[in-house]
């Protein structure tokens, strides 16, 4: 790990350290490509499981279709193990065979970069976000407890121990998909979302976790809260608004403003 | 101050209608952000409405749902075209659709609902001149972007309007205006979606054998549709297995909770649900007409069909 380095932002006391990037998960891998509809391109670069390495393979396949800045190509949406390519819809698309040979290449080339070069990479960042665990701010945190038959504080614990992934982003601006979450605090969805969540909100689903950016519906558990902000809507770029990029690792401590019950 | 791409001309909202939304047709290109795509529902009628006032293709303008927004132009006159199933009044009076109209300041424009349509679109010679958020004047709610980036249109609101281009040079080819059938089910054509094979054989012959109809709970995320339970217990568990991954408009997912729900502009940018069908770009605009109540049912196309009938969508020939 390199020294701290201050996030380059006023949100409160999120502190961003810096270090080596992750094992990429070096098993080889031809993206799969086929048509969404008339008018996206899915890009498959990896297995229909979790696993880190496909996540970083579309990160990286994302960005070079991106970066390529192909004629007709709207937007570029990495998930957990594919890229989506989705098509101008002001155009109609007069061949089609064309811009699928476009994004193969632009693919192809990026899959084997990452397979040759993976330290090439620029070192993720660590991000340590402040959180209040429990009460009102985490109004399940007792739910999360009472069903894994942990301690509440046991549950906080765990939530701090590991350090997660940013996987990706999505749902609201600047939310990140954290993962993975210890399989022991892994609980379903509540059964019918709240329609609204405030915003800091801490949750957890499943083998994930996140913070939510702005009030939103949701149905996600929620173990605390924070006030870093995750996106400032002032931003030059919606890429500067937000907090978390894929790739960077995210950290959670206990914010000694708020206290375990 | 005015900046200087603005014409002095300006529309104050005198009343607000169910849900007055600035549209453009420049992308954000901030999906992996999670942002929303975001624009127009119907791509095709704003464009048809920007080319009627000589506008550029991004231009940004109103898209209003059901009863639209009564606005007053001030600061001098400007020049109107609404398209999509709304209707144009000028003081009052009737207009017709799809034409560039003079309105002089002083005057109100209002956009009343026309059924069995439910949106409309109405550009300005000049486009409405709001700032440029994240490099788009398009709405996103969900994202609570700054100010009419992030809302509807509320009374009080001005909307500034740039310098008129003056009409277009040429008449326009033929509208690809889809009218929304008036009596019956509406047919959306579909191609197969990516989890088309994740799904049983009974539920896929369902989907594309029953008449679904448009839930009141439908919006710009999604139409919700209901109809006889669509889910198989077993498929549930399918979708519980399932990566995240990009969606795209009109795809056709299954939820947990059985029904089917069309995602629109305003769609989470990542889901996780089985999405056995696609709606093609070119039935976008019935997609965008569906109110509470209409009948929907799916009909499985071609992908050449489906090119050709958004050429026509587009209002372009077919020959190119």
């Amino acid at each position: 790990m390199s020294g701290d380095a201050v996030a380059g932002r006023p949100a409160p006391s999120a502190r961003t350290l810096t270090r080596a990037p992750p094992e990429m998960g070096g098993r080889s891998w031809r993206p799969r490509i086929r048509w969404v509809g008339d008018c996206a391109l899915e890009v498959a670069v990896g297995p229909q499981r979790a696993d880190l390495g496909s996540v970083a393979r579309a990160q990286r396949v994302g960005a070079a279709l991106l970066a390529a800045a192909l004629p007709g190509v709207q937007d570029v949406v990495p998930g957990m193990r594919t890229v989506l390519v989705i098509l101008e819809r002001t155009r109609p698309l007069d061949d089609p065979g064309r811009i699928r040979a476009l994004v193969r290449q632009v693919a192809d080339q990026a899959a084997g970069e990452v397979r040759r070069a993976p330290a090439s990479d620029p070192p993720a960042r660590v991000v340590v976000i402040p959180v209040r665990y429990g009460g009102e701010d985490g109004p399940d945190l007792e739910d999360v407890a009472c069903e894994t038959q942990l301690a509440a504080a046991e549950v906080v614990a765990r939530h701090q121990a590991s350090e997660y992934t940013v996987l990706a982003l999505g749902f609201r601006p600047g939310f990140a998909f954290l993962g993975l979450l210890d399989p022991t605090l892994a609980v379903p969805r509540r059964a019918s979302p709240r329609t609204l969540v405030p915003a800091g909100s801490v949750g957890v689903a499943g083998r994930q976790t996140g913070v939510y950016p702005c009030d939103a519906p949701g149905g996600w558990r929620l173990l605390g809260r924070t006030s870093v902000r995750l996106f400032d809507p002032a931003a030059a770029t919606a890429r500067d608004a937000c907090l978390l990029r894929p790739g960077d690792l995210v950290q959670f401590v206990a914010d000694p403003a708020g206290s375990v019950r | 101050m005015r900046g200087p791409a603005r014409s002095g001309a300006r529309l104050v909202v005198v009343r607000a209608g169910l849900q007055d939304l600035v549209v453009d047709c420049r992308p954000r290109r901030a999906l992996r952000f999670g942002l929303v795509e975001g624009g127009p529902l119907d791509v095709a009628a704003l464009l048809r409405a920007n080319r009627a006032v000589g506008n550029p293709s991004d231009a940004a303008g109103l898209e209003s749902l059901g009863r639209g927004p009564t606005l007053q132009v001030e600061g001098g006159s400007v020049r109107v075209a609404v398209t999509g199933e709304l209707q144009l009044l000028v003081d009052g009076r009737p207009c017709p659709r799809g034409r560039s109209l003079a309105v002089v300041a002083g005057s109100t424009i209002s956009v009343a609902a026309s059924p069995p349509g439910l949106r409309g679109w109405l550009a300005v010679a000049g486009g409405l001149e709001l700032p440029l958020v994240f490099g788009s004047r398009s709405v996103d709610r969900p994202g609570r972007l700054e100010g009419l980036a992030g809302r509807a249109l509320a009374l009080g609101d001005h909307l500034p309007v740039g310098p008129d281009p003056g009409p277009p040079a040429r008449s326009e080819p033929p509208s690809g205006r889809v009218a929304p059938p008036v009596r019956g089910p509406w047919t959306l054509r579909v191609l197969r979606g990516p989890q088309w094979t994740w799904v049983a054989g009974e539920v896929r012959a369902h989907l594309l054998s029953e008449t679904f109809t448009v839930s009141p709970q439908s919006d710009r995320t999604g139409l919700r549709l209901l109809g006889r339970w669509v889910v198989a217990p077993a498929d549930r568990q399918v979708s519980g297995s399932m990566l995240s991954e990009g969606t795209a408009f009109g795809a056709v997912q299954l939820t947990p909770e059985g029904g089917p729900l069309v995602l629109l502009a305003d769609r989470g940018s990542l889901g996780g649900y089985p999405k056995p069908l696609q709606v093609i770009t070119a039935d976008a605009p019935l997609l965008a007409q569906a109110r509470p109540g209409t009948g929907i049912r799916f009909r499985l196309t071609t992908p050449a069909a489906a090119r050709r009938a958004q050429r026509l969508c587009l209002g372009r020939p077919l020959a190119e």
